[in-house]
C-alpha cells in the first residue's frame, strides 16, 4: 500500500505536499484525541467490570441470588466493553493511518529513500495488541474464573 | 474482509447528503435509546427478582424464592434478543460517530500493511454470527457453571 502511495507523493510539488501534509495533521490529530477518548471509556468499563466482579464475589459468599443478580449487570457492562474495545480499534487505525501519510510525506521532503521495513516495523508496533490477541478472547478470558472457582467451592463443585 | 465495512449501507453513508446523513444517524439514536431503555428495565426487574429470591431464601420460604429465581430467569431471557439488538445497534451508531469525523478513511485501507488486525465486533461476519457470540461470550451465568 505504502509503496504506491510513496510513488504518487514523489511527483507531487511541494506546495502540494505542505498542504497534504497539514491536512494529515489535522485529522491526526483529531483521530488521537478521539481515540484518547475512548480509551478512557474503557478504562472505564474496566474498571466497572472489576468492581462488579468483585462484588459478585464477596455476594456469593453468603447469597447465591444476590450474585446472579450482579452477574446480569456484569452482562451488560460486557457488551458495552465489547463495542468501545472494537470502536477503539477503528480509531487507531485511522490514526495510524494519517500518522503514515505524514510520515511518508515527510520522507518525500526530505529525500529520504522508501524504506518498507519502517512502514511495517510502525504497523507491527501500532497493531502489535490487536494482533497478538483478539479483542473478543482477550476481554472475555479471565473475568469470571475466579468467581467460578470460589462458586465451585460454595457449591461443593455442584450445580445449584 | 472486514464484515462491517463492507455492508452496502456502510460504505454508502460517507456519499449521502449532510441532511440524510442525520437523518439516519437521527433513526440509528432513536432506536439505540429505546433498546438501552428495554435493556435498563429487563436489568432492574431482574435485580429485583434476584432481591427478593434472597430475601425469601433466607426466611426459609425456599418455593416462593424458587419461583422468584423462575422469574428471573425470565428476564434473563427475554433481555438476550434485546441485548443483541442493542449491540448491533450501538456498534452502527458509534461507527456512524466515527465516520462523521473529518478525515475518516476505511480500514481496509491497510489491509496490506496488517491483514491480521482485529477489528472486535466489526469483525463479525452477520447478524446470525453477531448474536450466537453474544448468547455464548456475554454471559456470566455460563461461565460461573450456573444452571438457573
Amino acid at each position: 500500500m505504502s509503496k504506491p502511495i510513496y510513488d504518487r507523493l514523489a511527483k507531487m510539488s511541494k506546495r502540494k505536499l505542505d498542504g497534504l501534509e497539514y491536512d494529515h495533521h489535522q485529522h491526526l490529530n483529531r483521530f488521537s484525541n478521539a481515540k484518547e477518548g475512548k480509551v478512557n471509556e474503557v478504562q472505564s468499563l474496566d474498571k466497572r467490570l472489576e468492581k462488579l466482579s468483585s462484588k459478585a464475589s464477596k455476594e456469593l459468599e453468603s447469597s447465591i441470588p444476590r450474585a446472579l443478580g450482579t452477574a446480569m449487570e456484569m452482562r451488560h457492562v460486557k457488551a458495552d466493553l465489547l463495542i468501545a474495545k472494537s470502536v477503539l480499534s477503528v480509531l487507531r487505525s485511522n490514526q495510524f493511518y494519517h500518522r503514515l501519510m505524514v510520515m511518508l510525506i515527510q520522507d518525500v521532503k526530505a529525500g529520504v529513500e522508501y524504506d518498507p521495513s519502517r512502514v511495517d516495523n510502525m504497523a507491527s508496533s501500532e497493531f502489535s495488541e490487536l494482533v497478538e490477541g483478539s479483542i473478543l478472547s482477550t476481554n472475555l478470558d479471565g473475568i469470571l474464573g475466579d468467581l467460578r472457582s470460589e462458586l465451585d467451592g460454595h457449591l461443593g463443585g455442584g450445580e445449584q | 474482509m472486514i464484515s462491517w465495512f463492507n455492508r452496502s449501507r456502510i460504505r454508502s453513508y460517507v456519499k449521502l447528503s449532510t441532511r440524510k446523513q442525520n437523518k439516519m444517524k437521527q433513526e440509528v439514536d432513536l432506536r439505540h435509546s429505546e433498546q438501552r431503555s428495554i435493556l435498563d428495565s429487563r436489568l432492574s426487574n431482574a435485580r429485583d427478582c434476584a432481591r427478593k429470591a434472597d430475601r425469601l431464601q433466607k426466611r426459609g420460604k425456599d418455593a416462593k424464592a424458587k419461583e422468584e429465581i423462575n422469574s428471573f430467569k425470565l428476564e434473563l431471557a427475554s433481555s438476550q434478543p434485546v441485548l443483541n439488538a442493542y449491540v448491533n445497534t450501538a456498534l452502527e451508531k458509534q461507527l456512524l460517530e466515527v465516520m462523521a469525523v473529518e478525515g475518516f478513511t476505511f480500514p481496509d485501507v491497510l489491509n496490506d500493511l496488517r491483514s491480521d488486525i482485529d477489528y472486535g465486533l466489526f469483525s463479525v461476519n452477520a447478524t446470525d454470527e453477531l448474536d450466537a457470540l453474544l448468547s455464548a461470550e456475554v454471559n456470566p451465568f455460563d461461565e460461573l457453571g450456573i444452571e438457573i
